[in-house]
């Protein structure tokens, strides 16, 4: 028993904040932090930040004292689908310095934060909604002022505060660093977009995947169902993509077939329609006609996964 | 006195199905029971009064502010326990508490100081620092509670308050509702099923049934019988009583745990029992005026065509 017991007192409760989506987001955020795998991850998410800085500190260095670019050449080679970039190298390595440091960062996003992103969502999103039904907490949410904008958006705050630990902000850690190691000050005018371009890809990677992780959360009260549909979106997703690309190369046995055979098919995954996304936000990817069906694609998921959500959220209330 | 919660014919659709039909009621400051069987559409009302379903027709006010258009601003203003076992999970009980104070818009650490001033005054102890998913039952409502009057809303709606509670916290339970309403002039509208706990704090009762209201009335006239008459409990045998209140011309009616009820009889004659008592040598443990039970008036109420249905 308490030493010293106030018993029940009335109260001023002069409401100070109308942004009730933000103690929900402030909650989840802490409740989201106490694993011990998430803070794992959001760590390991820098290591690859460290390999990409290193890619500009020689980029830049290389202009300097390789005016050849040979070495810039060999580290573009270790990275994937680096073809094209490595042709502007070749021709002008200081007139591709843009092009070089937005194909780095895209490679960032692509590629390790790709994989960390679905893992990570995969790790915090589908109990958000899920775990709320299943203890019936949504009644004790909705009996206060708040309605399901409030509650929606704080859910997906939660998302994409951990999705910008791993994407945004490292990439725009990198971008800063690779502006510090740069021997020269002329990076500033030829890279000042790229912390705009940083934010267009975090926001078509964090929008359409938060969306979609938090529609298979509020579709079912065990979370174990939800994350297993999450993982099962990308992977069949990015298999029936490597297959139907794979077989579409084959039949046309030609090298240049790659690309428009990529494009066609990257509707079928939604890691590969966020690639050509990011890619274009990045400026590396010119050919409109090939981007605009995944920007479509994207938006749509956005929109039925957020109507999906918008509907389940209120659902218990209504029965 | 004014009325805090003002319905006029609100009826609420579920497809094919009425949970509501035309339900109009007035309920006053005080305590009120909601009484009605399974289905009968109390649930579907609260949640009509907190807005949280649009109704298919009628109009309504809840302490003066519009049913629907207003519903945030109830809900600000109203503390709900629900039924439902329900909880936050992965946070301890205080910083539920804190979390639902936030909710109604306050800050952090105001939020907290009320939390544990709250778990205070429920009786929750070092157990407010454990998640809420390891409480008991009984824990739980009792944080369910909590939560309904930590933003000390003028207005309090209960969903089965007393429902998986051992006897002590039950009685507990009672008695800080009994006082929030004297003391802390809150008005409290409980729906339960258990009558006893209606008879004992409730001031009005509303019993519903297939969506309708049967019947509004305050307990005090529900209690009354409709002639006078005296209950009394009496010590040993009671034969030769019986037999000589009858000869003297009252009906006598034998009821539970020994109880007798003289028909015909207030309690200004109540010297004459005492006096044939003890011209009998019967010791008589009890006398009080006879009230209904509250038993009878609900399963009178919801009867459908003079026939219990509910």
């Amino acid at each position: 028993m308490p030493i010293h017991d106030l018993g029940y007192r009335h109260w001023e409760s002069n409401a100070w904040s109308t942004m009730r989506w933000w103690v929900i987001a402030q909650t989840g955020i802490r409740l989201a932090w106490k694993s011990h795998w998430l803070r794992r991850m959001l760590l390991i998410a820098w290591l690859p930040a460290v390999g990409m800085g290193a890619a500009l500190f020689a980029y830049e260095r290389s202009l300097t004292a390789d005016p050849g670019g040979t070495v810039t050449q060999e580290i573009l080679r270790l990275l994937p689908n680096s073809d094209s970039v490595l042709r502007s190298t070749i021709i002008d390595p200081a007139g591709a310095r843009g092009e070089i440091w937005g194909f780095i960062l895209l490679t960032f996003f692509r590629y390790p934060q790709g994989l960390l992103m679905v893992l990570l969502v995969g790790l915090i999103a589908p109990s958000l909604i899920a775990r709320d039904m299943r203890s019936r907490a949504y009644l004790l949410y909705f009996s206060r002022p708040l309605g399901r904008a409030d509650y929606v958006l704080g859910k997906c705050v939660i998302v994409w505060f951990y999705l910008a630990m791993i994407t945004t902000v490292p990439a725009m850690a990198l971008y800063v660093l690779g502006v510090f190691l740069s021997p020269s000050l002329s990076v500033v005018s030829d890279t000042w977009d790229l912390p705009l371009r940083i934010l267009g890809a975090s926001v078509w990677l964090i929008v359409p995947t938060t969306a979609v992780a938090l529609c298979f959360s509020s579709l079912t009260s065990e979370s174990r169902y939800a994350g297993f549909a999450w993982f099962v979106t990308w992977i069949l997703g990015w298999v029936a993509y490597s297959n139907l690309t794979f077989f579409d190369l084959q039949r046309a046995g030609q090298p240049g077939a790659a690309d428009s055979s990529g494009s066609r098919w990257a509707l079928v995954s939604l890691y590969h329609s966020l690639g050509r996304v990011q890619s274009w936000v990045f400026g590396l990817e010119n050919d409109a006609a090939t981007v605009i069906a995944p920007l479509a694609l994207l938006m749509l998921i956005t929109l039925v996964s957020f109507a999906i959500l918008f509907r389940r959220v209120s659902a218990p209330l209504r029965a | 006195m004014h009325p805090l919660i003002r319905l006029e014919n609100i009826s609420k659709d579920y497809n094919r199905l009425r949970a509501l039909d035309g339900v109009t009621l007035e309920i006053p400051a005080g305590i009120t029971g909601l009484l009605g069987p399974n289905g009968a559409g109390k649930t579907t009302l609260i949640k009509v009064l907190l807005g949280l379903v649009r109704t298919s027709g009628g109009t309504g006010h809840v302490l003066g502010l519009q049913l629907g258009k207003e519903a945030r601003e109830i809900r600000r203003r109203v503390g709900y326990m629900p039924e439902d076992d329900c909880y936050i999970p992965g946070l301890s009980g205080v910083e539920m508490l804190q979390f639902m104070v936030r909710l109604s818009g306050q800050r952090a650490i105001e939020g907290l100081r009320r939390a544990h001033e709250i778990l205070d005054y429920c009786s929750i102890g070092q157990e407010r620092y454990r998640d809420v998913t390891t409480y008991s039952n009984g824990m739980r409502q009792k944080l369910k509670f909590a939560q309904a009057i930590a933003h000390d809303p003028p207005l309090l709606i209960l969903d089965e308050p007393t429902a998986g509670l051992d006897p002590a916290e039950r009685q507990a339970m009672l008695n800080r509702i009994r006082w929030l309403a004297a003391e802390a002039g809150k008005t409290v509208l409980i729906s339960t099923h258990i009558l006893p706990d209606v008879q004992t704090i409730c001031d009005n009762v509303v019993i519903m049934a297939r969506g309708r209201i049967r019947l509004i009335e305050r307990l005090e006239v529900l209690s009354r019988p409709a002639a006078p008459a005296l209950q009394i409990r009496v010590v040993g045998p009671a034969e030769s009583l019986v037999r000589r209140i009858q000869e003297e011309g009252f009906a006598v009616q034998p009821g539970e745990h020994g109880t007798l009820t003289i028909r015909g009889l207030d309690e200004s004659s109540a010297d004459r029992v005492w006096h044939w008592a003890a011209q009998l040598g019967v010791g008589i443990r009890s006398l009080t005026h006879a009230k209904n039970s509250l038993e009878a008036v609900f399963l009178d109420a919801i009867k459908e065509n003079g026939v219990a249905n509910p």
